[in-house]
């Protein structure tokens, strides 16, 4: 618990602003009194009303004795309840319904009175003398599974309690029903890898019910196993996801480190780089990352073994951040580019194949922090210290948009496929969420009290890392924050992953939500 | 504005306005297969009285928008009018659901389905199985191993 990973004060300074004008020491008098600055009257007065309203769980994390973090939830999320789980529950209880239903239990009951022959006192009758056939029985079993869609799950597992003939409707083995209600469900989440498809016909569809909403139950809660990764020597600036189970991180030790994600370990260190390691990118099909150090170059390394392709130099400061796009027009051949920013104002595109800058993208005043490529496009967009976002077209190296809003220094960059929105963050400690065509400010999300280094985002869900030590969980769609971490780290939060199952954060630790559920 | 008639399977006629038989997709795919017609159409699944019901249900929602969105036939509320109109005895309330499933007017069905999912949600095993008159042929022994089987989905 000693090794800390408190940056240098050398590393502070690539984010804000450009050293030595004017507003950077400005912005840094201000940014130790960030509380204070709703006094402004500016935008920060705006959160949005369900915000306050709605407070998220609040999580702390606890070392215990033996070294483990322990998640533990300090105050349970307050929410309006429909807003997670509405597409099951899709009737509010009014009395109105109660009242309906009531009222058709004395009227079937004097009709079983009337085919009884009316000697049957109430409660004492045994179940073999009453004549009246159960209605429900018969229907046909498409209108039953009908029926039971529209009933939210507690209700749907009571009815299996019922009888056999409730159990044999809506119990596990009825595969049928369990994957309509799956898809009713987790309509949102099932265009997923087909791998888990697979997995989900050969297992029973009430399985993969059931951990999916063990799952949500989790993220709702906090409830998550958390582990360390142990082995950098310095502080972590930057993690990737190579596949499901491996991630690789750099570091201010100037390493590069692959590990296994599920067993906790390192598999391999590198160490090419003259300065630390500040930004990876893994290529779609793993075959090869690239690095970007403080030393102003980048390398080029194949995988899965680690060895050096080729190290590509060209930026006069800097490099901090770095990702890969295809060549959407020559995708067979392989092409592609690398494109990467720096602390020289400029971002840089690069061929995969023999490591040319083919343009050099101009247009931001202050460091460009954080690049991120659109999905299926071959566009970036880049976040500056200058506190805009510009989106460029890769092959032409023209700027297509400039995003502005923001008030102070850009740190942190992500667009959601799911949502097809561009996520930032940065020094005024809110989060906003743009529309990518119009470059209209959809949400703003505010909670952090400091800056915010990073950002990510799974399927509409935003995890948020900042420097006031805590991480969040946000629903980006409506704005609202899911979930606080608290005390997990003892410093600054450089960088955060998320998948549906885990938020990788540094120093490194794994906060799995997945536990124990296979099929996801 | 042309009639048609319709015959109940207890042979009661009924003459309907076409745009109101129409809300049943089986009438409507008849009526075009057959174009105008003068004899009326058998119905040998519905009885007269379910059939009123029905043609009182379809009269009231002659002019209402047809959806094709799944998800938004699912998350509608049932409206006061409907539930006024679902407030009937059981044997009629499956009646007019298979009635709907046959003549195939899916907001009817609908709305009958929600009508009895409303009756099962909320309540306990032994009240699910009072209304509708489920014998429990469990042995408490088997009823615990579900129950067990299921504590994932307690809200703990």
């Amino acid at each position: 618990m000693t090794l800390t990973n408190t940056p240098s004060f050398k590393f502070f300074h690539y984010l804000p602003f450009p050293s030595k004008s004017k507003s950077m020491s400005n912005h840094s008098r201000r940014g130790g009194h960030t509380s204070n600055d709703d006094g402004n009257g500016n935008t920060t007065l705006k959160p949005t009303s369900h915000q306050q309203n709605n407070k998220p769980a609040c999580i702390a994390i606890v070392i215990g004795k033996d070294g483990t973090p322990v998640t533990k939830c300090i105050a349970p999320a307050v929410t309006r309840r429909g807003a997670n789980r509405s597409s099951m529950d899709v009737y509010p209880k009014n009395k109105k319904q109660r009242y309906l239903s009531s009222f058709l239990l004395p009227k079937f009951r004097s009709s079983r009175q009337g085919g009884g022959g009316g000697g049957i006192s109430g409660g004492s009758y045994s179940s073999k003398v009453v004549p009246l056939h159960n209605r429900l029985h018969q229907l046909p079993s498409e209108l039953l599974i009908h029926i039971v869609t529209y009933l939210d799950l507690p209700s749907v597992l009571t009815l299996s309690y019922t009888s056999k003939f409730g159990h044999r409707l809506c119990g596990k083995t009825n595969n049928y029903l369990w994957h309509t209600l799956y898809q009713t469900q987790y309509q949102h989440v099932t265009n997923t890898s087909a791998k888990m498809i697979q997995q989900q016909q050969q297992s029973l569809f009430y399985d993969s019910y059931r951990e999916r909403h063990l799952l949500g139950k989790r993220w709702e809660t906090g409830n998550a196993h958390s582990h360390y990764l142990e082995g950098h020597e310095d502080s972590v600036y930057c993690l990737v996801w190579i596949n499901q189970h491996q991630v690789l991180s750099g570091s201010r030790d100037r390493c590069i480190k692959m590990w296994d994600v599920d067993q906790h370990e390192c598999l391999m260190t590198r160490k090419q780089h003259d300065g630390s390691v500040l930004c990876l990118a893994v290529a779609n099909d793993a075959s090869f990352f690239v690095s970007g150090s403080s030393d102003a170059s980048l390398i080029c390394w194949s995988l899965p073994d680690m060895t050096l392709r080729q190290r590509l130099d060209g930026h006069s400061n800097g490099v901090l951040d770095v990702c890969l796009v295809k060549d959407m027009d020559n995708i067979s051949s392989g092409g592609g580019w690398i494109v990467s920013s720096s602390r020289d104002t400029t971002v840089r595109v690069w061929t995969v194949d023999d490591g040319q800058t083919v343009h050099r993208l101009l247009g931001h005043n202050g460091p460009v922090n954080a690049l991120e490529h659109v999905k299926h496009t071959t566009q970036v967009i880049s976040a500056s210290g200058d506190a805009t976002l510009k989106l460029w077209e890769v092959s032409t190296g023209q700027c297509l948009r400039t995003f502005v809003g923001h008030q102070r220094g850009l740190a942190c960059v992500r667009y959601d496929p799911y949502l097809q929105c561009i996520i930032s963050g940065g020094q005024d400690g809110k989060i906003k969420v743009w529309d990518i065509k119009s470059a209209d400010c959809l949400q703003t999300m505010t909670g952090h009290a400091d800056l915010i280094r990073t950002v990510d985002t799974f399927q509409g869900k935003v995890v948020s890392g900042s420097y006031d030590r805590t991480l969040r969980v946000w629903d980006a769609s409506t704005g609202t924050c899911l979930l606080s971490f608290h005390s997990g780290h003892t410093s600054w939060i450089f960088n955060t992953l998320i998948n549906s199952t885990k938020i990788i954060r540094q120093k490194i630790m794994i906060l799995d939500f997945g536990y124990d559920l296979k099929s996801l | 504005m042309s009639n048609v008639r319709l015959l109940s399977s207890d042979n009661e006629e009924f003459v309907v306005q076409k745009e109101v038989a129409e809300r049943s997709v089986l009438i409507k795919n008849m009526l075009e297969d057959v174009g105008e017609t003068d004899s009326a159409i058998p119905l040998p699944n519905v009885t007269a009285k379910v059939l009123k019901k029905v043609i009182e249900w379809c009269d009231h929602h002659s002019s209402d928008p047809v959806t094709t969105d799944e998800t938004e036939r699912r998350t509608t509320d049932i409206d006061e009018w409907d539930q006024k109109f679902m407030e009937v005895d059981q044997e009629t309330l499956f009646d007019i659901i298979l009635a709907a499933n046959y003549l195939d007017i899916k907001p009817l069905l609908d709305v009958g389905c929600k009508t009895v999912a409303n009756m099962i949600k909320g309540k306990t095993a032994e009240e699910i199985r009072k209304i509708f008159n489920i014998v429990n042929d469990f042995t408490p022994e088997e009823e615990a191993q579900i129950r067990k089987e299921n504590e994932w989905a307690e809200d703990r």
